[in-house]
Order: C-alpha cells, then structure tokens, then sequence
C-alpha cells in the first residue's frame, strides 16, 4: 500500500520517480528472511496442526507479537 | 529457514499474554519450563515438551534452540510420540472473551521505514552505514552503527469506517482525496517509528 507517497514526494526531487522511491524503503528480496517463514498466530492452531501432522512447533516468543514488535 | 519451514510449525506468541482458556494454560505449562525471554524461538512439541533439554536450556547454549538441533532432539523421541494424530488436540471449546479481536471489517496495512540519505544529486539513496541510539539516551551506551540496515516495520489498523473513507467507493487511478485528518494524522506521525534493525 502506497502509503509514503505523499512524504516521499516531499522528500525527494521531483526527478526521481516513485515507484524509485518506493522501492529504496520497501524490504529487498534477502532482507528479513525471518518474514518468509509462514508464523501462525495462533498456539492454539499451530498446535493442533502440528498434532495432526506429526510435526514440532517452532515457538517465537517476544514482549508484544514478534511480528509487530517495533 | 528452510529447516524451520519444512520440519516445525511455526508460531508466534506474546509472552505475557496468557489467557484464561486452554491456550493460556498450554503456554503456561510451556513457559514454566524456563528459557523464555523476549526474542527467544524454542522447539516444542505438540504435547508441551521442549525439545532442548533441561530447565537450563543446555541445549540452546542459554539462548534459543538451534532449529537442527531440535529437529535431532524431536527425531530422537519415540514414533509413538512422534506420528501423525499420537497427540489429540481438539478445537478450543472457549476462548477467554479477554483475548483482543481484530474487529469486523478492518485493515490492517503494513509499512516500512529505513534511514535514507542523499547524493550529490539530492535523489534519495540507501545507506551503508546508519548509526542510531534507538530512541534511547543520545548520551547513553546504546548508540550502534548499523551496517547495511534493513528496514524496520509497523502497522496501521484502520475500522471499516476507516477504510471507507480512504478508499472512496468509486476509486479512479490518478484521483486524489482528501484525509480525515485523524487517518492522516497516524499514517504521517504515528508510522514514522524507528524501527530499523
């Protein structure tokens, strides 16, 4: 979502398109590879899935949802 | 990665979040278990075991697990442990009505941030180096010259409403609309966190 349109158009020359813009603040491919791991946000979910499947969770924990912390 | 992605299910958890259903106590008896802090990934099996060892988490050298390591520690166990249906879950009957929603309706947008600089044509360019206290004291030991950094995160949560009135019903590429000054006002001062990492 184009969010930082109107501040990078603020910020930067004219010259320099958007989409250029846009593409220097956006995550890379290679950069937060933790992303690419599909997270559940359930426990509760992940547990019965893996319980069906024979599989072990993979617990990330953190003070706040790791996915959102800041 | 691949590792995680292809032999664990992976799952997130706030750790002081435990509620008062059968969520709440599967993290408890988990969490009891020692090794948890804010940050720390573990290996646990659907029973509620952790698959690095004892409560000092020698397995981990006191931090995380290492995802090999578990999956070794996990191949270990017993089949009658380890096959498809050995644990029954069933569906969570109640969940504590204390546990936050994401209401009806809304969006939830993800944004990024990263420290930018300029070169000698003031076009926006990305930064080697990025150096930063992290919004604690300036004068403080927590200043860190971040190499190659990459950008931080953050989300917006915007009701119905909300929505409604940033996307109009009729939308046309190349339209511009006017903010509700409150939307405005999170997307512009709200999501410029420093994130970076």
């Amino acid at each position: 979502m184009r969010l930082t349109a109107a501040l990078l158009a603020l910020l930067a020359p004219a010259s320099q398109p958007f989409e250029e813009r846009f593409a220097l603040v956006k995550a890379s491919p290679g950069e937060a590879r933790w992303d690419e791991i599909p997270w559940t946000t359930s426990l509760w979910e992940a547990r019965m899935k893996a319980a069906a499947e024979g599989k072990p969770l993979f617990v990330w924990a953190a003070n706040g949802n790791p996915l959102g912390i800041t | 990665m691949k590792a995680i992605r292809e032999n664990f299910l992976p799952v997130v958890i706030t750790l002081h979040g435990a509620y008062k259903d059968a969520e709440g106590d599967f993290w408890k008896s988990i969490h009891g278990q020692g090794g948890w802090g804010t940050g720390r990934f573990h290996g646990v099996t659907a029973a509620g075991k952790m698959l690095c060892g004892t409560a000092e988490r020698p397995g981990c050298g006191g931090g995380s697990c290492n995802p090999q390591k578990a999956l070794a520690r996990w191949n270990a166990l017993p089949e009658e442990e380890r096959r498809p249906g050995a644990v029954r879950v069933e569906h969570l009957a109640e969940m504590d009505p204390a546990f936050p929603r994401r209401p009806e309706g809304s969006l939830i947008l993800k944004g990024y941030n990263r420290p930018l600089g300029r070169d000698e044509a003031g076009r926006l360019v990305r930064l080697k180096e990025y150096r930063d206290c992290q919004e604690l004291s300036p004068d403080g030991p927590h200043w860190k010259t971040f190499v190659d950094p990459e950008p931080g995160r953050s989300f917006l949560w915007f009701t119905e409403a909300q929505c409604k009135a940033v996307v109009p019903a009729d939308p046309q590429a190349g339209r511009t609309i006017p903010l509700a000054e409150p939307v405005a006002d999170r997307i512009v001062r709200l999501t410029l966190l420093n994130t970076i990492y």
